[in-house]
């Protein structure tokens, strides 16, 4: 009889550790716990060592997808300075993806034609990353649009692009040709050089962080007239209140200015096909077999915010319909040439 | 004069990174007291509150205290849940809702580094389990393989798992119980 009470309290014991106890057995187990106090302390102690035991990994998907969720919900609201939501501009855009989707997701493989205007929308709490055709990156901060004219990054010309929103720009260096950034109330004059920018149209204030090079600003106007010029040197950041027309510039320490701006998003340029899948194997903990004769001359270029679906990437990356993507049974791709 | 717009979009990447950091060791701590759908709604309301409220948790510096605050938090959010399903459950589930809040209330663990060392601890025992009592601990809860298969895999009966899980358990908490009075 003891022996079988014994027994029975094992399989309690452990069944409530797994979380696999009905109701009955619950409540037996409460009986068996009444008659014996020192029980309960047990079972708690126990169950402890089990949970240290099993504590869960996540991978960097799931807490982009949860953070994101977060990052919705609390820009949500109207109320929420810097970052709210807006009307999604639209342009002609090279690929009808990019108008389609508000989390950034393009592809520059060839050069754009010359006339088509580019734009990058991000949706609010999410986040995203470009390679201009001049190598330059830009990785754009919730809520953020950047447009540029593919026709300005040809020939000897100033490369312009325009921004309304915060990014993050890493400019390259370009013998003779400005790089100029267009945003309501400032303009950008750079040379090769990295910078925050928070620009939002519909913010009191602009604010430019630099981190190294030189910029040169122009301070627009509410009509668009100039106010004034001037320079910013490395480690300074830059207020500019638009509606006193104030501009305060304050020294900053170099890791507040170097904040990691760039998690979350991925860019490769001139990249093998297998070097990239194992990126994605990575990031997103999946399987992905790449079929031969799928490289390119010159590898890949492109972009993405690592926020989308493996699936929606797979296929931007195959916008030319080069190879063919077969999802398995068991989640696994395989990619192979047609 | 720094400007109010930039400092709360400031705050607002602070509260990303803090929560993409804490996530993974808050949900597993908050799956051990509710089920697992109700965690991750569970730790992020408790986000959602922070930010709504004073934020003054984004002045904790990010390591053992913010966790400690940021623990506490979820430990309070998963109570206020399981008494909330006390009072509305009808006698269904208290049992094992009672059970749960006697956990949370016992649970000497609040940030990751306690979870870490208490690991270690469990660690340096667990070899010196019999040999076969130990293998199973370790398919059971390392692995995570069930009971059931475990039982098959070794040709023994699925209520020697369980006693040999049991057993492992009470020895590991007596040497740790030993260990924490010396």
């Amino acid at each position: 009889m003891s022996n079988n009470m014994n027994n029975n309290k094992e399989a309690l014991f452990i069944g409530y550790i797994d979380g696999t106890l009905d109701q009955e057995q619950l409540r037996e187990l409460e009986r068996l716990m009444t008659g014996d106090p020192q029980a309960k302390h047990e079972l708690l102690e126990m169950k402890e060592i089990a949970d240290c035991m099993m504590q869960e990994e996540m991978t960097p998907y799931e807490k982009d997808r949860r953070a994101a969720a977060l990052m919705n919900l609390v820009t949500g609201g109207r109320s929420i300075a810097g970052i709210r939501m807006r009307e999604i501009l639209r342009y002609a855009a090279v690929a009808a993806a990019a108008a389609a989707v508000t989390v950034f997701a393009l592809f520059l493989f060839k050069p754009a034609p010359s006339t088509v205007q580019t734009a990058i929308d991000i949706r609010p709490g999410g986040s995203g990353a470009v390679v201009l055709p001049d190598g330059s990156k830009v990785t754009l901060k919730s809520a953020s649009s950047l447009c540029y004219d593919a026709s300005s990054f040809e020939g000897k010309k100033d490369r312009v692009v325009r921004l309304d929103g915060e990014a993050f720009f890493n400019v390259a260096r370009a013998e003779g040709r400005k790089f100029i950034v267009e945003t309501d109330r400032v303009n950008i004059h750079v040379t090769g050089t990295s910078f925050n920018i928070q620009a939002f149209r519909e913010d009191q204030s602009n604010t430019l962080t630099l981190l190294d090079g030189k910029v040169m600003l122009e301070l627009l106007g509410n009509s668009g007239e100039r106010l004034h010029s001037m320079e910013l040197r490395p480690g300074e950041r830059c207020v500019f209140e638009k509606v006193t027309g104030e501009v305060v510039v304050e020294k900053i320490s170099r890791g507040e200015a170097a904040q990691d701006w760039n998690s979350g998003a991925y860019y490769f340029r001139g990249e093998s096909l297998r070097n990239i899948v194992s990126h994605l194997e990575r990031y997103y903990d999946a399987r992905i077999e790449t079929g031969p004769g799928l490289e390119k001359e010159g590898g890949y270029t492109g972009a993405f915010s690592l926020g989308d679906g493996l699936d929606r990437i797979l296929s931007l990356l195959n916008y030319d319909n080069a190879f063919v993507v077969e999802k398995r049974e068991d989640g696994s791709y395989l990619l192979r040439a047609k | 004069m720094r400007n109010p717009l930039v400092t709360s979009s400031e705050q607002l990447f602070q509260l990303e990174e803090s929560y993409k950091k804490n996530l993974p060791d808050l949900l597993s701590f908050a799956k051990r007291f509710v089920p697992e759908d109700v965690a991750g709604d569970l730790v992020q309301d408790v986000f959602l509150r922070l930010w709504q409220g004073s934020r003054a948790f984004l002045n904790i510096p990010e390591g053992p205290g913010r966790q400690m605050y940021l623990y506490r938090s979820v430990r309070n959010a998963c109570k206020d849940w399981l008494k909330h399903q006390i009072a509305v459950s009808n006698h269904s589930n208290e049992t094992l809702y009672l059970l749960k809040m006697d956990e949370a209330d016992h649970n000497a663990l609040l940030s990751s580094s306690d979870f870490e060392q208490k690991l270690s601890q469990v660690e340096s025992h667990v070899d010196r389990l019999p040999a076969r009592c130990r293998e199973v601990f370790l398919m059971h809860y390392r692995q995570r393989r069930p009971s059931a298969e475990i039982a098959e895999y070794f040709g023994i009966s699925k209520r020697t798992v369980e006693a040999q899980l049991y057993k492992a358990l009470q020895v590991l908490r007596e040497s740790l119980s030993k260990e924490d009075v010396e």
